[in-house]
């Protein structure tokens, strides 16, 4: 899917260039070449029936022909072309326009995030004053006509490069990190469809700090391609670096308009060094910026080399041999992170020990995983070594022969445990558990020192060289190419927002999928002022690297997840729906290439490791939160009792007085002092005041 | 079971009562001022604990008690109901005065969630956790039974016999400790179950013919006549024959007259009449008075499972006649009225039926 991405982004970028040069003739088609084809297909072949040459020569060329007829429809497909198939968001008159200020948020983001990358890298503080601006006013309320104009003081675009962005797409670089923007061309959908509703082009003015002046380009995107209008100086007020992009289109302002307002508020919630600005049709909103805490800046990590596959290898080889021939061991040291000398020694041990596996034809991870997941085995280790070394070799593991006292060892250090498999067996491990005699290693096909030009010329070397690195324990991927939202900023950004009376945050630590890394962070927060009753999109605010979703709510996997969680379990609510009660739980997904459902990228899209992470962080939130709602119900059943008691105290005081004439109201006053010693509650409404922050980091689970 | 009964006075006078509920009020304010948890300690008055003493054929109480304390939310209004109900009995002994049980729940119908049955019960509980019988406690029962035959009483200033009440009879005094038994003239003692037999028998002047006294309970019987009836056995020496339907429920209101009900048991010893004999209407005369097919009833679940729980009952066990009668109701399931007698005509009960179980002592 990743790969996939690339792939389609370059095909972009190399249509733009290459559409002139693109030969004519492709497209011309004798008539009648594809009946001839079809035709072709029913005859003999020409070596059995001893045909004239040239009759046969005809043949083949009209065969040829008709192969092109059929081949014709591959071609490059441009942006434009394909942004007008897959769903970009901005089909619904009601989400254009939060489609198109979305897009321009997540850039306008992106850019300040770059202008304080520049003042950090050059020895500056990298806090500034950032501010997003933006505006929508309504041009004709009939037509459904809206301005909408997107303004930051970021880092600005230069000069000669606003051609490139306009053409190809929107600021968004291909890295392995993550960002919000991450394909780079939603703003350009939306000038599309700016100019296909309104037939008005698109306005970009932007500024470099280095640069002297402001300078302002239209572009027009009518007739299926981009075509530049004005290139000149802007002479008008303009912030010292940034960037405004502004453009028309038709859309049902009134129905966007909530939506806006809440990813905005969102947006605010987690970007607390930045200042929002909202002008609705000229009522302005402010978000103020409240601290220079900020997201960490990613830089570009390498893929892991555990999430690799044969075609991602064999892109990744490629695009090194292009450049000169190295050898393997720089290119795996290159290419994916967390490999080293140590690791390129036990690479090529690992794959003479899989070579020697395929030789045999033994399913050694098959062996490895039996024994690993065997609920027998679990069971039998309280007994004893001997006990399960004894089940191994009369029962499980009868087809190959295998050191058993050994694998009874692993198995009771927990080395062969439920969700562990051969990949993280060492490879001493393995030999001796499979009883390898190293002589009959055979040799592997690859030292550390053949080129990447000699594995791409060989499809089974690739393809052994994945299964390798596929096979072996990497540490999990580093973080550095994540933008995970600061704890502080998390909980000061949502819990001032929605102020719940309990709250906790749980991080879990990155994990990997598809050779990125991904980290899941988690807030959960419960009673104060949130309601009892809220819609489900409310009780989940769904981020992805740093941007609110709020589209497509039932098809993201964080929502499927959610549905999956027994709520009874923590008092929130039943399975299979979302949690009910005054919660809400706030999700932020972060990975470089992050899958989304859609270049709209408004749900994040099926991923077993995203769901089991999503999931892990959820449920250990709901815990603490299930505690917090248990001492609730326990102090209203709590005060239900007292109250109860309270009536009985004040018959029991009149009673002992009309008896032996004491002072009533003392009476009750001691009873019900009594009543309050005895059934103390947990919660007190001083200790709410002042919310207390339950942080939680969760262990981190490797990718199966 | 090592269980011992409890031990009741029957004669406490008024100003006794007002010093031990005084000292009760006392106790608990006590415990309110040192935080402690007030609470009543009850006899336990439920099947679980009961005596029953084979020799003397009577239930009694055992000591098994449970805890009223204030402090808990699942005994807190029985504690308030005990406290409440302790005032308002202070109050009429103080002042020599009787209270009813409907009295007493009128006193707070709010307090006692307007059911009498919670406040009733509750005047049972502070009988026994007083240790003291219910008229000791000045709390009445508004007795319903009636009583003709020659019997000569005097209650206060009155002097009467109870043949010369007309055919009403004598309403049996709630205070019927406070009656003297004058005269007797009456060899012997009929209890009988309901009033439509009584009215029978009056009509019929059997009391008269046979010189016996009639008592009716009118259903399940009060207090009150049942004391009487103990009375004209312990006093008098009057053998008691008891008059029932035969079903179950008519001989479980025999084994209360006989040995006291499980409710009532700390009362036992003022109330039961051991002596006492259930004359019929037996399951087996069901056959041999030749009770017509269509007279008979078929019995109901709920007949059913009384009289198989009367079999497991200890008292029943050891009396082979009792057991028997009730297996055969069992068996057959059937069950009678008094009543179905009047199908031989409507004077076969006095003058035959009557007379001929006597005279064969056909009882149990």
């Amino acid at each position: 899917m990743m790969a996939g991405q690339q792939t389609l982004l370059d095909t972009m970028f190399e249509s733009i260039e290459k559409q002139k040069e693109r030969p004519k003739q492709r497209d011309e088609q004798p008539p009648g070449a594809a009946e001839a084809a079809a035709e072709e297909k029913h005859r003999p072949g020409p070596e059995n029936t001893g045909e004239e040459p040239h009759q046969r020569m005809v043949k083949r060329r009209a065969r040829r022909e008709a192969e092109e007829a059929i081949h014709s429809h591959i071609r490059l497909q441009t942006a434009e072309q394909l942004l007008k198939r897959v769903d970009t968001g901005f089909g619904q008159k009601s989400r254009a326009p939060f489609q198109t200020i979305v897009e321009g948020v997540q850039n306008a983001a992106d850019a300040i995030d770059k202008a304080r990358e520049a003042l950090k890298r050059s020895g500056h503080p990298p806090d500034y004053d950032a501010k997003i601006t933006v505006k929508v006013e309504v041009v004709d309320k009939s037509r459904g006509e809206l301005y909408i104009c997107i303004e930051d003081n970021g880092i600005g675009i230069p000069k000669g490069k606003v051609h490139i962005i306009m053409r190809a797409g929107g600021t968004g670089t291909v890295e392995y990190k993550a960002s919000r923007s991450q394909q780079g061309i939603g703003w350009k959908a939306a000038a599309i469809y700016s100019n296909q509703s309104t037939g008005k082009p698109a306005e970009i003015i932007s500024k470099t700090f280095f640069e002297k002046q402001a300078h302002r380009h239209v572009y027009d995107y009518g007739k299926g391609k981009v075509t530049k209008l004005v290139e000149e100086p802007y002479e008008g007020e303009f912030p010292e670096h940034g960037t405004r992009m502004s453009l028309y289109l038709i859309g049902d302002y009134p129905r966007a308009r909530s939506n806006i307002r809440e990813f905005m508020k969102r947006m605010a919630a987690v970007h607390p060094y930045i200042t929002f600005q909202f002008h609705d049709n000229g009522e302005p909103t402010i978000y103020p910026k409240r601290s220079g805490a900020s997201i960490p800046i990613p830089t570009p990590v390498p893929p892991h080399p555990n999430s690799v596959d044969v075609g991602q290898l064999k892109d990744m080889l490629a695009a090194q041999s292009k450049v000169r021939s190295i050898w393997i061991s720089g290119f795996l040291k290159r290419a994916f992170c967390r490999i080293g000398n140590k690791s390129i020694q036990d690479l090529i041990e690992r794959t003479a020990i899989l070579m020697y596996f395929d030789g045999k034809g033994v399913f050694a991870g098959d062996i490895v995983k039996r024994i690993a997941q065997s609920d027998k085995v679990a069971r039998l280790k309280k007994e004893g070594a001997s006990k399960v070394e004894y089940y191994l070799e009369k029962v499980l593991v009868r087809d190959y022969e295998i050191d058993y006292g050994f694998a009874a060892e692993l198995v009771m250090k927990g080395r062969l445990a439920p969700g562990r498999n051969i990949r993280y067996l060492s490879n001493e491990d393995i030999i001796r558990l499979f009883k390898i005699d190293k002589s009959e290693l055979p040799k592997p096909p690859f030292t550390p020192r053949t080129t990447v030009n000699m594995i791409l010329s060989d499809e089974g070397k690739v393809r052994l060289l994945t299964e390798t690195l596929r096979s072996m324990f990497f540490p999990a991927p580093p973080t550095d190419s994540l933008m995970p939202i600061p704890k502080e900023v998390f909980i000061e950004g949502f819990v001032s927002l929605y102020r719940p009376e309990e709250h906790v945050f749980i991080e879990r630590k990155p994990s990997s999928t598809g050779g990125r890394p991904i980290q899941v962070q988690v807030l959960g927060m419960y009673g104060g002022e949130i309601p009892e009753d809220m819609r489900d999109q409310d009780r989940l605010i769904r981020i992805a690297n740093a941007t609110p979703l709020i589209y497509e709510f039932g098809s993201d996997i964080v929502t499927q997840t959610m549905k999956d969680i027994d709520w009874a379990r923590y008092r929130l609510g039943r399975k299979g729906e979302m949690p009910s009660g005054p919660v809400i739980f706030v999700v932020h997904v972060t990975s470089p290439q992050l899958k989304y459902l859609g270049v709209a990228k408004q749900a994040i899209g099926a991923d077993d490791v995203i769901a089991g992470e999503v999931k892990f962080a959820v449920q250990a939130a709901a815990r603490k939160l299930s505690e917090h709602v248990k001492r609730l119900e326990k102090d209203k059943q709590t005060g239900h009792v007292r109250k109860y008691l309270e009536r009985y105290a004040r018959v029991v005081a009149e009673t002992l007085h009309k008896m032996i004439d004491v002072d009533k109201d003392a009476v009750y006053q001691m009873l019900s002092d009594e009543i309050a010693r005895r059934r103390p509650t947990v919660i007190t409404h001083e200790e709410t005041a002042i919310p207390q922050a339950t942080v939680e980091e969760e262990n981190v689970k490797v990718e199966d | 079971m090592s269980k011992s009964k409890i031990e009741i006075r029957d004669d406490v006078s008024a100003k006794e009562l007002v010093q031990v509920i005084d000292s009760i009020a006392r106790q608990i304010y006590r415990d309110i001022e040192q935080g402690k948890n007030p609470s009543f300690e009850v006899p336990t008055r439920a099947a679980s604990n009961i005596i029953y003493d084979e020799k003397k054929d009577v239930i009694y109480m055992g000591k098994n008690q449970s805890t009223r304390s204030f402090h808990n939310s699942g005994t807190v209004a029985a504690f308030a109901q005990t406290l409440m109900v302790l005032s308002i009995i202070e109050e009429a002994a103080e002042r020599a005065k009787h209270l009813t049980k409907r009295e007493i729940y009128y006193q707070d119908p709010e307090l006692f969630k307007k059911d009498q049955k919670i406040s009733d019960s509750i005047i049972e509980d502070l009988a026994v956790t007083l240790g003291v019988t219910r008229p000791c406690l000045r709390v009445v029962a508004a007795a319903k039974g009636t009583c003709i035959g020659d019997l000569t009483l005097q209650e206060g200033s009155d002097t009467f016999n109870c043949n010369q009440l007309g055919r009403g009879g004598w309403s049996i005094s709630p205070f019927i400790d406070e009656v003297e038994i004058k005269d007797c003239g009456a060899e012997y003692v009929l209890v009988v179950e309901k009033d439509a037999a009584m009215i029978r028998l009056i009509e019929e002047d059997f009391h008269k013919k046979n010189s016996c006294l009639l008592i009716t309970g009118k259903g399940q019987p009060d207090i009150a006549t049942r004391r009487l009836i103990r009375r004209l056995n312990k006093e008098l020496n009057l053998p008691v024959y008891i008059l029932t339907d035969s079903d179950s429920y008519g001989m479980q209101i025999c084994s209360s007259y006989k040995r006291g009900s499980i409710a009532l048991s700390f009362e036992s010893p003022y109330l039961a009449v051991p002596d006492a004999k259930l004359l019929g209407l037996l399951p087996t005369d069901l056959d041999k008075f030749n009770v017509p097919k269509a007279a008979r009833l078929k019995m109901t679940e709920w007949d059913l499972k009384k009289a198989k729980g009367m079999l497991e009952m200890p008292w029943i066990k050891r009396n082979k006649r009792w057991t028997q009668e009730l297996k055969l109701m069992i068996k057959n399931q059937e069950k009678a009225e008094l009543q179905a007698l009047a199908k031989h005509g409507i004077t076969f009960m006095t003058d035959t039926y009557i007379p001929q179980k006597l005279a064969e002592k056909d009882w149990i």
